[in-house]
C-alpha cells in the first residue's frame, strides 16, 4: 500500500509544483534583470541627451568657427556648439547644422556624443522647425530635451530628441 | 515491506537528486548572467561618472578643474570620443563632447586631477 502512495500521484504532484516554482522563478528573475538594464539603458541614454544639449547651447565648438570650414571631419571639428556666448545662438552655426544633417547625420551624432542613439533637434520659436536628424517614428521610448537661447534677440527653445 | 521502502526511498533520493542537480545548473547559470549584468552595469557607471566630469570640466571652460577617484577594480581608457571601462572581461563605454582628451600618468586607487587647459582635457595622478 505504501508502495503505491510513494510512486505515483504524490510525487508526481510534488515534482510539478516544484518545476513549476522554478520555472515561475527563473522567469521572474529574468524579467526583472532586463527591466533593471532597460531603466539603467533610458538613464544613460536621458544623461546623454541633457549633456549634449547643454553641449549646444554653452559653447562656441572647437574650432569656434567650424561653420566657415569647407569640409567637416572628425580631425578638423573637434566638439560642436552653436552659440557665440553662452545661450546667445548664431545663426550661420544653426544654419550650417541643419545643412549638415542630410549629409554629415553620422559625423555630427559621434562629435556630439550621440553615436550610439537617433538625434533630432528643434528650434522653436513662433513656429517649431526641425534643424537636424530624422522625425521620430513614434514618442515611445523618445527622451526629450529643452534648452532655451536667445537668437537674434528673440527667445527661442532648442529641443533634442534620442531614442534607440 | 522493509526492503520495499527502503527500494521506493532510493528511486525518490535519486529523482530528487536529479532535481538538485537541475536546479543547481539553472542557479549556477542565472548567476553567471547576473554576475555578467552587474560587472557591466558597475563599469557602465563607473565611465559615465568618469564621462560626466570631463564633460563638465570641458564645458566649463580653460582653467577648470575637477578631481576623482579612480577607482581601483576598473581598468580606463579614452578612445577618441570614448570613455571605456573593463571590469572581470565585461566593458562599458560613455560618450565624450571633445576628442580632446590627454591621458597622461593615472594610477587605479589613486584620485586623478582633470583640468581643462585652453581646451583640451588633461588627467593625471593628483
Amino acid at each position: 500500500m505504501s508502495k503505491g502512495q510513494v510512486l505515483s500521484i504524490d510525487l508526481l504532484i510534488a515534482t510539478a509544483i516544484f518545476l513549476f516554482i522554478l520555472n515561475t522563478s527563473v522567469l521572474i528573475w529574468n524579467s526583472e534583470l532586463s527591466r533593471k538594464n532597460d531603466m539603467e539603458a533610458r538613464k544613460w541614454m536621458e544623461e546623454s541627451a541633457r549633456t549634449t544639449s547643454n553641449q549646444l547651447v554653452t559653447s562656441q565648438g572647437d574650432p569656434s568657427d567650424w561653420q566657415n570650414l569647407q569640409e567637416l571631419n572628425e580631425s578638423n571639428l573637434h566638439s560642436l556648439g552653436l552659440v557665440d556666448s553662452r545661450n546667445m545662438l548664431n545663426q550661420k552655426k544653426v544654419d550650417k547644422l541643419s545643412l549638415l544633417s542630410n549629409t554629415n547625420y553620422a559625423l555630427i551624432k559621434r562629435v556630439i556624443g550621440l553615436e550610439a542613439y537617433n538625434v533630432t533637434i528643434y528650434l522653436i520659436s513662433n513656429k517649431s522647425s526641425m534643424i537636424f536628424g530624422t522625425e521620430p517614428a513614434s514618442e515611445e521610448g523618445v527622451i526629450s530635451v529643452d534648452r532655451f537661447a536667445l537668437l537674434n534677440d528673440s527667445k527661442v527653445t532648442i529641443r533634442m530628441k534620442v531614442w534607440r | 515491506l522493509k526492503a520495499q521502502i527502503s527500494f521506493e526511498f532510493l528511486i525518490v533520493l535519486f529523482f530528487l537528486f536529479i532535481f538538485f542537480l537541475i536546479s543547481v545548473a539553472i542557479y549556477a547559470d542565472e548567476n553567471k548572467t547576473f554576475m555578467s549584468i552587474q560587472s557591466t552595469l558597475r563599469a557602465k557607471e563607473f565611465a559615465f561618472k568618469i564621462s560626466r566630469v570631463i564633460n563638465k570640466v570641458y564645458q566649463a571652460g580653460g582653467g577648470s578643474s575637477f578631481t576623482i577617484l579612480y577607482e581601483p577594480d576598473f581598468n580606463l581608457t579614452v578612445r577618441g570620443r570614448l570613455v571605456e571601462v573593463y571590469l572581470d572581461g565585461t566593458n562599458a563605454q560613455a560618450p565624450l563632447v571633445t576628442d580632446k582628451v590627454t591621458v597622461g600618468s593615472v594610477t587605479r586607487g589613486k584620485f586623478v586631477k582633470v583640468s581643462n587647459e585652453n581646451g583640451t582635457i588633461v588627467m593625471s595622478d593628483v
